[in-house]
C-alpha cells in the first residue's frame, strides 16, 4: 500500500509543479536577476523535489516543502555568485515591468536591494501571500525570528522610500 | 498605513515579472529526468529477493568461500543477477549521502563476477571519498568565511543503479552518482556484460566493424529530428559551443530491453543543462540481430 501512496505523492508533486511553474521562476528571478538562472534554480529546485520526496512526510506541507527547497536553491547560487557587485546587476534594477506606477517600482527596487535573508522573509509575505507560520517553516528558523526579519525589512523600506 | 497596501503597487510589479516561453518545456524536462525509472515488476523482485538475502549479503562480504558456495546454488543462480550489496547512508551538517551500490551475482561465472564487483567497490568508494572530501572543505570554508552553521546546506550525494536489461545472454546495467548543490551533478557508469564469454560489450561486438560511422550517422539524424521540437536544443557550433561531432573511441552506451545499444551522453556535453543527459538508441543492422 506503501508503493500507491508513493505513487500518489510523485503525481501529487508533479502536478503542483507545473501548475504553479510561473511563481517559482517569479521567486527564483527575484533572487537571481536573471532568466537563465532563474530557470536553472526552478529546474535543479524540481529535479531535487522529486529525488527527495520521501522526505515530504505529510503532503499538506507540499508547499512550504517546495518554497524552502526554492528559497535554499536560490541563496545557493547567490552564494556562488558571491563575486558578482551590485552594479552588475544595474541592467535589471533600470529596466523594470511595470512603469506607470514610479512608487510601485521604487518599492519593488528597493525589496530587491534588501540582503537575502530580510528579503525571502518580505517576498514571501507580500508577493507570495504566505502566512508567517509558513514562512518560518520555508525558512526553517523559528516564529519570531521571522517576526523580527520581518519588523527589520519593513523598517528599512519604509526608510527608503521617505529618501 | 497597513502593511498590505503599503506593498499593493509593489506586488504588481513583481506579478509583472515577464515568464520565458522556455519555462514550461525546462520544467518537463526537469520532471522528466527525475522521476523514477525503476519498473515495478523490478522492484517487486528486489523485495523478494531481499528477504532471501538479508542473512547472507553480509556473509557474501566478508567471506570469500561463502560468496562461492552461494553462487553454486541453482536457485540464486536463475534469479539474482543485479542485487544490492551494500547500502550506505551517511547524514551529517556538511553532507547526507544515500548508497545503494549493487553487484553480480548468479551469472554462472565467477571470474567475471569477481573482477565486476570489485571495479564497482573501487569506483564508487572513489566517488564517495572524492565527495565526502569535497564536502567537507566546503562545509569548512564556509564557516571559516562567516557562514552561519545553521544556514549551511548540506550537499546531497546519492548513488544508485538502474538494470537497463538482463537475460541469458547479457546483463546490461548503469549506476549513477548524482550530486545536488546550487546545481546538479551527475555521474554515470556503465556495465554491459556477455554473460558467455565473461567479457565487457563493445560496440563493435552490436553494431559490427563499421559501429563509428553507424553510430554517429544514426546521432545526426537523432538529433535533427529531436531539434524540430521545440524547446529542444543541441549545441551545433554556433556560439562557439561545439556540438555533437562523433561519438568516439569509448562512448558511454547500455543495452536496452529490446536490445539495441542506447548511447548516453554527459549533461552540457552536447547540450544545454537542461535537456539532462541526452541518450539516442542505436538499432542493430537487421542482418545482425539475431546472429
Amino acid at each position: 500500500m506503501n508503493k500507491v501512496s508513493d505513487i500518489q505523492r510523485l503525481q501529487l508533486v508533479k502536478e503542483y509543479l507545473q501548475n504553479n511553474q510561473r511563481a517559482f521562476y517569479r521567486l527564483a528571478y527575484s533572487y537571481t536577476k536573471d532568466c537563465d538562472a532563474a530557470m536553472d534554480v526552478v529546474q535543479d529546485s524540481a529535479v531535487k523535489a522529486i529525488s527527495k520526496i520521501y522526505t515530504l512526510k505529510n503532503p499538506d506541507f507540499l508547499k512550504t516543502w517546495f518554497y524552502r527547497i526554492l528559497v535554499n536553491e536560490s541563496i545557493n547560487y547567490l552564494r556562488r555568485q558571491k563575486h558578482l557587485s551590485f552594479e552588475d546587476q544595474a541592467d535589471f534594477l533600470q529596466a523594470p515591468p511595470g512603469k506607470d506606477i514610479p512608487e510601485a517600482v521604487d518599492l519593488y527596487r528597493a525589496v530587491q536591494r534588501l540582503e537575502p535573508k530580510i528579503r525571502t522573509i518580505i517576498l514571501l509575505r507580500y508577493f507570495e501571500d504566505m502566512k508567517l507560520e509558513e514562512i518560518a517553516s520555508v525558512t526553517h528558523t523559528n516564529l519570531s525570528t521571522v517576526k523580527s526579519r520581518l519588523y527589520k525589512g519593513l523598517h528599512i523600506l519604509r526608510c527608503d522610500m521617505k529618501e | 498605513m497597513k502593511s498590505e497596501n503599503f506593498f499593493q503597487g509593489a506586488k504588481k510589479v513583481y506579478e509583472s515579472i515577464e515568464i520565458p516561453t522556455e519555462l514550461s518545456s525546462r520544467m518537463e524536462s526537469a520532471i522528466d529526468t527525475a522521476m523514477p525509472k525503476h519498473h515495478y515488476y523490478y522492484r517487486q523482485a528486489v523485495c523478494a529477493m531481499a528477504a532471501c538475502f538479508a542473512l547472507f549479503v553480509t556473509a557474501l562480504n566478508t567471506n570469500q568461500v561463502f560468496a562461492q558456495s552461494v553462487s553454486e546454488l541453482p536457485i540464486v543462480g536463475t534469479v539474482a543477477k543485479v542485487f544490492t550489496f551494500r547500502e550506505y547512508t551517511w547524514h551529517d551538517a556538511s553532507r547526507e549521502i544515500t548508497a545503494q551500490i549493487p553487484a553480480v551475482s548468479g551469472t554462472g561465472n565467477d571470474d567475471l563476477e569477481a573482477r565486476v564487483n570489485a571495479e564497482i567497490q573501487t569506483r564508487v568508494d572513489a566517488i564517495l571519498d572524492e565527495a565526502n572530501k569535497r564536502s567537507e572543505l566546503e562545509h569548512k570554508a564556509f564557516l571559516e568565511t562567516g557562514g552561519n552553521e545553521e544556514d549551511y546546506i548540506p550537499v546531497t550525494v546519492t548513488v544508485t543503479y538502474d538494470i537497463k536489461s538482463s537475460n541469458e545472454k547479457y546483463l546490461s546495467f548503469t549506476i549513477t552518482e548524482t550530486e545536488v548543490r546550487a546545481s546538479s551533478y551527475t555521474e554515470h557508469m556503465f556495465y554491459n556484460l556477455d554473460l558467455t564469454t565473461g567479457e565487457d560489450i563493445t560496440l563493435e561486438d552490436l553494431l559490427g566493424e563499421d559501429w563509428k560511422s553507424i553510430a554517429d550517422e544514426s546521432i545526426r539524424e537523432q538529433i535533427a529530428q529531436r531539434s524540430q521540437i521545440e524547446g529542444n536544443i543541441y549545441f551545433d557550433g554556433s556560439d562557439g559551443i561545439p556540438g555533437f561531432e562523433s561519438v568516439g573511441d569509448h562512448p558511454n552506451f547500455y543495452i536496452n530491453a529490446s536490445g539495441n545499444p542506447v548511447i548516453c551522453f554527459d549533461k552540457y556535453e552536447i547540450a544545454p543543462g537542461y535537456m539532462g543527459t541526452p541518450e539516442f538508441e542505436i538499432p542493430l543492422p537487421s542482418e545482425q540481430t539475431d546472429s
